[in-house]
């Protein structure tokens, strides 16, 4: 299925490369937003207790 | 117009961008996983080979979306950059730190892709082609206007240097943007996208490519949102924790 004859190799490193880099932006927004979640959620808690 | 005017600078109230963020990143993100599933699977699958380059112009659709982008984020930065200078907006400020990472990652992408593409159908990796060298400038540019982000904390002072120095970039991001236009003497090719149509790729191509493009576009605003929602809650939390501790 993934055969694109004489330049299989170049469109598939190509399309991998970017997904790859793609892939290292997504996932770093995502761990940063739940991390930045749970310590919003924990000062609230501690703020909450502090009354 | 007025009322437009006034409108558009709420958005630089953290509270107004956030209510109005989380209310638009689920619908960005369903039309880019859309967009960008149907433009790479038509685009890989479902278009010929190019008489002269073969089936390596498949990598149009990889490769066009993001250095469209590469240079585009960068103006987007100049504009927010000029903002924080003229209006201090904080928002405005955290938009061009937050879009900075996403850029360079599309400049990589697309170098790493032109030097794939360019080995074949040039014979050589990289030239030091009038747009291929103003990118590498490029690339350096979001280097360092991220190192200045990442070695220094948060401050308005940090805010000046980081917008001084994107709008010094600029320069580099306009000769990308037009390199093609004024430069002949380069390997690179014209535009692949053009107003005139004799100058367009054939609609075999273009149709794909342009969803490629608004779903790449469409990715760069969704993790935009997600990371500026990020960075302001950073910032209320820095400031939560100092009213605590005194």
């Amino acid at each position: 299925m993934l055969d694109f004859g004489k330049y299989t190799f170049e469109i598939l490193i190509s399309y991998v490369g970017t997904f790859s880099l793609v892939a290292i932006v997504i996932v770093s927004t995502y761990l940063d937003a739940r991390k930045v979640k749970r310590d919003l959620k924990n000062l609230n808690i501690d703020n909450l207790n502090d009354k | 117009m007025i009322k437009f005017r006034k409108n558009i600078w709420e958005f630089a109230n953290p509270n107004n961008f956030l209510s109005i963020a989380n209310k638009i990143i689920p619908f960005f993100l369903i039309l880019t996983i859309i967009t960008l599933s149907l433009g790479l699977v038509w685009g890989l699958f479902f278009t010929p080979e190019d008489y002269r380059q073969g089936s390596s112009v498949k990598i149009i659709f990889i490769h066009v979306p993001t250095a469209f982008l590469a240079i585009n984020i960068y103006f987007m930065m100049l504009l927010a950059s000029i903002i924080w200078l003229i209006r201090r907006h904080h928002v405005s400020l955290i938009a061009a730190k937050s879009a900075a990472l996403i850029g360079l990652i599309m400049t990589l992408s697309a170098m790493l892709t032109g030097a794939i593409w360019g080995k074949p159908i040039w014979g050589t990796y990289w030239a030091w082609d009038p747009r291929l060298t103003s990118f590498a400038i490029l690339l350096m540019f979001y280097l360092g206007y991220l190192s200045i982000w990442q070695t220094m904390k948060f401050s308005d002072k940090i805010g000046d240097l980081s917008s001084w120095l994107c709008i010094v970039g600029s320069i580099f991001a306009l000769l990308s943007r037009y390199a093609v236009f004024f430069w002949n003497q380069g390997l690179h090719q014209g535009p692949s996208l053009s107003l005139d149509k004799e100058e367009n790729i054939d609609n075999a191509f273009y149709f794909p490519l342009i969803i490629c493009i608004i779903g790449f576009v469409l990715l760069f605003l969704t993790l935009l949102l997600i990371r500026i929602k990020t960075e302001i809650q950073k910032r209320k939390i820095n400031i939560l924790l100092n009213a605590r501790d005194g």
